[in-house]
């Protein structure tokens, strides 16, 4: 036991080496960036939404981060810690959605491998809780959130602190992590009571320091960036159709039973 | 002080004292430690100083011993003491021109003083990673470096290409490009938030706010404190025909304020110059 | 959420009713010429975009934007005005009609970017449309004073120097305003009224409506859907408080006029009265905060200040959204995008747009 973290202790003394914020590699990155991920992207696209961009996040994450208290941190670290700060928000940009990527393509695969997945028994029943008699009727309310909104932005299904699921939309950089910066509104248009008491809630649990401890298990990407490529600017629809199509439900699963 | 081993040693004592009959019973920890025995000896030992590894004292070598004879060498003679204060031997002051634009960049912002800074690095080259071509760096934050770094960079690019800029030119084309940078940067900054709370963002609380709570705290004290400096002066207007001056001050004395030692010597300046006044008025009436 | 059939093929079958009503007034994707050519000629937009990209931006997109707004307008049973300005203005206010407010407003903003552009025709516009390199994020920009494409009207130069310090000072803070635009948004060149709407209101400065003095230049971002106008879109939160607060105060009200009520029944008039008093000063405390002494809150500040109702006039777009740039510069082009944009600027265009400078003889603020 002793030696263990004697070990655990060393490594975390060769992590802290300052570098570079860099592109992760994925489970399958050389077939996928050989043959595009089959049934949603082609070589190029996936090159360019996942290789290009994530470098452009990356790189602009280092850009803001060298030389601060931020460097060595991850971009999850990163979100958490400037979703706060006012004068942080171009940080927290980047390493969310440096973030927001890397979680949505960790869950993509070849549609016919991903055909074989499927969601477990568990994320099911809690998915009935909310009223989704099935993986289908939750399907088409998840892919119209994510269709029927304007601009970019992410749609995540969260688990509560209480275990029950429900669907986030974060507008632009939102990050399902944490109730403030979840941005789920659009204020740009006119404001409904709605949208204001919403916001008074907000404000309300920022002033009692009430802490999030919801987490996202699955997470679709409305960005132009994730789709222009192959489907043009008007393709969003058909992108979010084939997404859902080459979902690994394994990984998904997987993140249920981890929280 | 003496190295305690006593701790580690405490199942093997422990187990003698109850053979010995000093102790009756086994205490509860003993099974457990005797069959799950730390596994690492915790106690600090002192490290030896290895003397060997010193490279040696090059001064040495003036006084060593003399190869056949039983002479030691034990002061300098002429020979060394010219050696000494010659060219060679005596430390130069160096002197970069580095140092000196450093010294005039921070001179006129002084406020890049207060970024933080980070000194730590992985293997002490880390400024040969910069490619100072262009002005932003992977490996380096943006600040006054990067400047005086530039500048440099720009003073040899001319050379080779034989444009002749002049060391301030160079200087101020790398100060205008600093500032360009910055001026993104905090538009970025400045746009992000904004964006942001148009999408429903809230930000508990912010620097602004911050400093507006610490400003009403101030606001808060002066008022009581201004409350009853009124209520001395009015009292002072009233009083003053009948009772003269001195009553008013006992009330400012009882309270309590972070400004009362500052106040107090204002006022007693304050009365004594009322009371010279009043003084004097009487004396001209 | 404005939408609630999914244009997502569902896979279940899915009975979505037709509706075959009748409409008086549809949109149709306005006509710009020089866009229109270069569908024809297959052309790109020399020195901006390739022709695909003109196509994918204005001819697909602009189409797609009408379609759902003609939907919506349907769906709604809506009898639209003609004019798109007067759709936008009419269903701002109306957050119900949200989906039709946003679709509006993007055809509106997407028109009026575009056609504050013209192609480049220098020598240097031929080469101008190129992928970007990650390399790019760490080019350094230029410092030179001058430019390319600088703004010819003297009346327009002098205004922008007079409000921005130099034509180099504006062209910096405009694309940087928009390169800090991280998802979809604009960034407008706007002419600031010298009054606010409320004053003109109140004072008898002017009484016509288009009696706006314009007298300093300004740059603003809106996002997504959002307009420029500030005296049609600010106060909306101050609206909303000021509700809020009225809502309590007369539920306040009720609450104690049924006490008055009970109390009446059982006691004398004397403590009715009392009670009376006591609810006018509970009242009144809420509404007299001791406003000589305490600072307010920043919000407070902030919406006294942010949202002047002022008019505002724009006179110049530049569509800072990411599908912009993407197509042909690729992820890593934003700020050669942007540089692209100022040399296609039509500067006619944009003094055409201008409304007559009023010169202020001193300050007013």
């Amino acid at each position: 036991m002793f030696r263990r973290s004697f070990k655990v202790a060393k490594s975390s003394i060769s992590v802290s080496r300052r570098s570079l914020h860099e592109v992760p590699v994925l489970k399958n990155q050389d077939s996928f960036l050989q043959n595009g991920i089959e049934g949603l992207y082609s070589p190029k696209g996936f090159k360019s939404s996942w290789v290009d961009y994530q470098k452009y996040l990356t790189l602009n994450l280092t850009l803001q981060t060298n030389g601060t208290e931020n460097e060595l941190r991850t971009p999850y670290q990163i979100l958490l810690q400037t979703a706060k700060q006012t004068t942080e928000q171009h940080t927290f940009h980047f390493a969310s959605q440096a973030h927001n990527n890397h979680f949505c393509f960790e869950q993509l695969a070849n549609k016919t491998e991903a055909q074989k997945t499927k969601p477990s028994r568990f994320l099911l029943e809690r998915l009935a809780d909310q009223d989704f008699a099935n993986i289908e009727s939750f399907r088409d309310h998840f892919l119209l959130v994510a269709d029927s909104s304007f601009g970019q932005g992410w749609v995540f299904l969260v688990e509560l602190p209480d275990k029950s699921v429900k669907i986030v939309k974060c507008g632009n950089d939102g990050t399902p992590y944490y109730y403030g910066k979840n941005q789920s509104l659009d204020l740009n248009g006119g404001i409904d009571e709605g949208s204001f008491e919403y916001l008074n809630n907000l404000k309300h649990l920022a002033s009692k320091q009430e802490r999030d401890f919801s987490l996202p298990l699955l997470g679709i990407n409305c960005w132009d960036a994730a789709f222009i490529n192959d489907y043009g600017v008007t393709g969003k629809a058909d992108y979010l159709s084939n997404f859902w199509d080459c979902i690994n439900w394994d990984v998904v699963n997987k993140r249920l039973f981890q929280v | 002080m003496k190295i305690q081993t006593k701790a580690t040693g405490v199942l093997e004592r422990t187990s003698h004292y109850l053979k010995a009959g000093i102790l009756r019973e086994k205490p509860a920890w003993f099974n457990v430690v005797g069959s799950h025995p730390p596994m690492v000896d915790l106690t600090k030992k002192p490290k030896k100083f290895d003397t060997q590894a010193q490279e040696n004292d090059p001064s040495k070598s003036l006084f060593q011993k003399k190869k056949g004879g039983e002479l030691f060498k034990t002061r300098s003679n002429i020979y060394d003491r010219q050696q000494r204060h010659n060219s060679i031997s005596r430390v130069p002051k160096l002197e970069f021109l580095e140092d000196q634009l450093r010294d005039v960049f921070y001179h006129q912002h002084p406020w890049e003083f207060s970024r933080p800074k980070t000194l730590i690095e992985n293997e002490g080259n880390e400024s040969k990673q910069c490619d100072w071509s262009h002005m932003l760096q992977l490996h380096k934050p943006l600040d006054g470096e990067s400047v005086v770094q530039r500048t440099l960079w720009l003073l040899q690019d001319s050379k080779k290409n034989n444009k002749n800029m002049t060391l301030f030119e160079a200087y101020d084309q790398a100060r205008f490009e600093f500032y360009r940078l910055r001026m993104e940067e905090e538009m970025s900054s400045t746009v992000s938030k904004e964006e942001s709370t148009m999408y429903g963002a809230i930000f508990p609380s912010t620097n602004l706010d911050w400093g507006i709570k610490k400003e009403q705290e101030y606001i808060d004290a002066w008022t009581k404190v201004a409350g009853e400096k009124t209520k001395v002066r009015d009292a002072n207007k009233d009083g003053r025909a009948s009772n003269g001056s001195m009553g008013a001050d006992d009330v400012v004395e009882n309270k309590q304020s972070i400004w009362e030692t500052v106040f107090d010597a204002s006022d007693v300046s304050e009365a004594s110059l009322e009371e010279n006044s009043n003084a004097q008025t009487k004396d001209n009436a | 959420m404005y939408r609630l059939i999914s244009k997502v093929k569902p896979r279940l079958l899915f009975l979505s009713s037709q509706l075959g009503s009748f409409r008086s007034v549809s949109y149709t994707l306005p006509t710009i010429p020089l866009l229109d050519n270069l569908k024809i000629s297959k052309d790109e937009f020399k020195g901006l975009y390739s022709n695909n990209a003109v196509n994918e931006l204005w001819f697909k997109r602009g189409e797609q934007l009408v379609e759902g707004l003609n939907q919506l307008l349907e769906e709604n049973n809506i009898n639209p005005p003609s004019d798109l300005n007067e759709l936008i203005t009419l269903t701002f206010n109306k957050p119900d009609l949200y989906g039709i407010y946003s679709y509006a407003s993007l055809i509106h903003n997407l028109q009026f970017s575009l056609e504050s552009l013209k192609p480049n025709e220098s020598e240097a516009g031929k080469y101008a449309i190129k992928k970007s390199e990650p390399s790019d994020l760490l080019k350094t920009p230029s410092i030179s004073q001058t430019f390319n494409n600088e703004p010819t009207d003297p009346n327009l130069r002098e205004w922008i120097v007079n409000s921005f310090g130099s034509i180099a000072e504006f062209r910096t803070l405009l694309l940087n305003s928009a390169k800090g635009v991280k998802g979809d948004g604009l960034v407008w060149l706007v002419a600031q009224a010298t009054y606010s709407e409320s004053t003109l209101r109140n004072n008898q400065f002017s009484s016509n409506a288009n009696g706006f003095k314009y007298s300093t230049l300004s740059i603003m971002n809106t996002y997504n859907a959002g307009i420029v106008d500030d005296s049609i879109r600010s106060g909306q939160i101050t609206k909303l408080k000021q509700q809020k607060q009225a809502k309590i105060a007369s539920l306040k009200k009720k609450i104690q006029e049924r006490k008055h009520i009970t109390k009446d029944q059982e006691n004398n008039e004397e403590t009715e009265r009392a009670s009376e008093e006591d609810a006018l000063a509970a009242l009144e405390g809420e509404a007299s905060f001791p406003s000589d002494l305490t600072l307010g809150t920043v919000e407070e500040a902030e919406a006294a200040t942010l949202y002047s109702d002022r008019k505002l006039l724009p006179l110049l777009a530049i569509d800072a959204s990411s599908r912009n740039y993407l197509l042909d510069y690729g992820v890593f082009g934003k700020q050669q995008y942007l540089d692209n944009v100022w040399d296609c600027i039509d500067w006619d265009v944009v003094s055409k747009r201008a409304p007559i400078r009023f010169k202020q003889s001193f300050e007013m603020d």
